[in-house]
Order: C-alpha cells, then sequence, then structure tokens
C-alpha cells in the first residue's frame, strides 16, 4: 500500500523517530509502513489523521489530493543547514520555519 | 556602501543567495539544498546593525568553509560544528591581537564592543574560545 506518511512527516520537519515519540510508535513502525512493508491499523491510521490533521483517506490516497497544502519534493536527504543560536533540540515551530525556507529556497532555484 | 552591504554583495559573488524572509521564530539561516546555498535572515529580529553584521558574517563562514548539519545530527555533533565557525568568526571579527591589547588597556566588555564594532556577546564568544585555546 502507498500512502502520504513520509511526505506528512517531512514537511513538518520530523525524523522518524520523532514522529514515532510523538504518537507512541517505534521508528521501526513508522519505517514499515512508510515503505509498505506494513499496514497500520485503524487506530493508527486515525493517530496519524489526527496529528497531522488531515483525513484518513489523504493519509492512504496515493494522490494529489488538495486538501492540504502539500510541497511533496522537500526529501529530508536533500537539504543541510545551520541554524543561529544556541544549539537544542527544535521545536515543531522551527521545524516549520526551517521548512518554509526551504521551499523558498526550491522555488528562488 | 556600509560594511553589510559590502558583506551581502560577498555572498551574492560567492553564489550563495541571500534572502530576507520574515521567519516565526528562527532569526537566520545557512542552508545547503544539494549544490546550492543561501542565506535566509529575518532582520526585524536583529537588535541593531552590530547584530545583523555578526549574524551575516558567522552565517557566510556555514556556507564558506561547507560547514552543516541535517536533522538527524545528534545536538553533539551540531554543538561541534558551531563551535567551528564560532572559532572562525571570533578569529575574523576579534583578531587576538588586537582584543588582548584591549583587555591589556583594561577596557570592560562593553568597550571592546564598541571599539571592534561587534556585539557584547561577540567579546563573550571571543574570551571563551580564546581561552579554550590558551592563547589568553
Amino acid at each position: 500500500m502507498t500512502n502520504n506518511i513520509r511526505k506528512l512527516r517531512q514537511l513538518k520537519g520530523l525524523t522518524q523517530q520523532e514522529l514515532a515519540d510523538k504518537l507512541g510508535l517505534s521508528k521501526f513502525n513508522i519505517s514499515d509502513y512508510e515503505i509498505g512493508r506494513t499496514e497500520p491499523d485503524i487506530q493508527t491510521l486515525k493517530k496519524f489523521a489526527d496529528f497531522f490533521e488531515v483525513s484518513i483517506d489523504y493519509i492512504l490516497k496515493n494522490s494529489n489530493s488538495k486538501d492540504i497544502p502539500i510541497e511533496p519534493d522537500i526529501e529530508m536527504d536533500d537539504f543541510q543547514f545551520a541554524l543561529y543560536g544556541e544549539v537544542k533540540d527544535l521545536t515543531d515551530e522551527q521545524k516549520q520555519d526551517l521548512m518554509d525556507m526551504i521551499k523558498i529556497i526550491k522555488r528562488k532555484n | 556602501m556600509n560594511r553589510i552591504e559590502i558583506l551581502i554583495d560577498k555572498i551574492i559573488n560567492n553564489d550563495i543567495k541571500y534572502i530576507e524572509y520574515d521567519t516565526k521564530l528562527i532569526t537566520a539561516a545557512a542552508i545547503k539544498i544539494n549544490k546550492n546555498k543561501a542565506i535566509i535572515v529575518n532582520k526585524n529580529k536583529f537588535k541593531d546593525s552590530k547584530d545583523f553584521y555578526v549574524t551575516l558574517s558567522h552565517e557566510f563562514l556555514h556556507c564558506n568553509h561547507d560547514v552543516f548539519y541535517n536533522m538527524e545530527d545528534s545536538i553533539q555533533t551540531r554543538k561541534r560544528r558551531e563551535y567551528k565557525i564560532d572559532k572562525l568568526m571570533v578569529q575574523e571579527l576579534v583578531p587576538l591581537n588586537e582584543f588582548k591589547k584591549l583587555l591589556k588597556y583594561g577596557l570592560n566588555k562593553y568597550e571592546i564592543s564598541e571599539e571592534m564594532d561587534v556585539t557584547e556577546e561577540s567579546v563573550d564568544l571571543a574570551f571563551k574560545i580564546y581561552k579554550n585555546m590558551g592563547e589568553l
């Protein structure tokens, strides 16, 4: 089964481990779901849907659904960065800032 | 041209994109996407022109020395890389000989920052780094 979990995770700037921690799953679960090795059950799908604020249908669709503004071409391996200021774990808001910055650079390239 | 404009020119001439953007939290970042490098700053977040200049210099050094990290890198790795850039920045903006001379004259942090036209935080950083290097 193909799904949008990887895209949604990357859009939020989360690693597999971070997403797993937020949802009470293991990193291996996330990895398996993303590559389609195993399928999440309905409870897990609901967790994903609530967390990403999208429908279960969207998660399962291998789609170009327009219901959220997704820019699928940001891959975690694509970019490196350095942020000014004290080095500590990035908050979700900082990650969102970073993703926005990357989108802007990509548009300008 | 003032020194900030000169630095921005230098950034652009080094094939690095310079982008001003209204970020929510991040003051400045150096970002490398594939082989393309960019510096993004939110000008509204700087205290003054010294702060802007020091930050821009720091981000330029990241790009120039190709020192970045990724989401999977540990805090330790990030700290090590930031330290490397801080060290280069201090050596460039607060040269040791001049710094030593001002310390010898008994100038305080504020006075040194005024004399060298850098932020007080840079003076603190210089003191820490030169001390770590065994120079002070």
